[in-house]
């Protein structure tokens, strides 16, 4: 059951760019709220986060509130100032129909203190194709 | 949104999803709980984890809100809301 259902009756559907305005908030709520989480974890408030930064505290608010839009550059420079490792996948939707979302499968996790890997160093990644097997042309055409 | 994420099993940030007021004490209960609110400028609902029900929120009601104190007829409405389901069992 959606959470959707709550508010919709249960036959209601949802054209695309409305399915598409619900997925960007929703990526984009999530994102927020799972750093909120990881500042709390770590205690440091807005302020210092912002002061790590070099910004002002009301970007910050505006980043973590979703009013202002997150570029992937400035999500990964509030992950190297929080000293955690940002994670994201990206999967085709085809391949788990039935699952919409777990605790295992969320897009973007955190792992608290844990020491960056070296910009040289490379990282096994599910949804990275090897264009160097031929088994994976046919895949990628 | 919110309710997907609580209903998902996920953390969710205290700045979000803050306790606000207490809810009645059941028989025999020495501390009084908390109840949260899913807070979403200018938007709050309020809500609690049932002892009744296992893994299960509800929602007592939403208001518009645009100032940050907890107003004690929203508390009111909380607790009777508690009251109607916790000790009154009814669901509807």
């Amino acid at each position: 059951m959606s959470a959707r259902d709550l508010f919709y009756p249960k036959n209601k559907t949802f054209s695309d760019a409305e399915e598409k305005a619900f997925a960007r908030e929703q990526l984009v709520y999530n994102v927020t709220e799972d750093l909120l989480i990881v500042l709390e974890d770590l205690n440091i408030n807005k302020k210092e986060l912002a002061r790590r930064l070099g910004k002002s505290k009301s970007y910050i608010t505006q980043i973590l509130s979703g009013s202002r839009n997150m570029t992937l550059g400035s999500f990964s420079d509030i992950c190297f100032v929080l000293g955690v490792e940002p994670e994201i996948k990206v999967s085709l939707k085809e391949e788990a129909p039935e699952k919409i979302s777990t605790e295992d499968d969320d897009w973007i996790t955190f792992v608290a203190d844990s020491p960056r890997k070296s910009s040289t160093g490379t990282k096994k990644q599910s949804n990275i194709i090897d264009k160097r097997n031929p088994e994976n042309w046919e895949k990628a055409a | 949104m919110q309710i997907q994420r609580l209903a998902d099993g996920s953390r969710m940030s205290k700045e979000n999803f803050p306790q606000e007021g207490e809810l009645p004490k059941l028989a025999g209960q020495q501390k009084s709980k908390k109840f949260n609110a899913l807070k979403r400028i200018p938007i709050r609902g309020y809500c609690w984890l049932s002892e009744k029900h296992p893994n299960t929120y509800f929602i007592s009601h939403y208001v518009f809100k645009d100032y940050d104190k907890l107003k004690e007829k929203d508390t009111k409405k909380v607790r009777d809301n508690w009251n109607r389901i916790e000790v009154g069992d009814d669901e509807r």
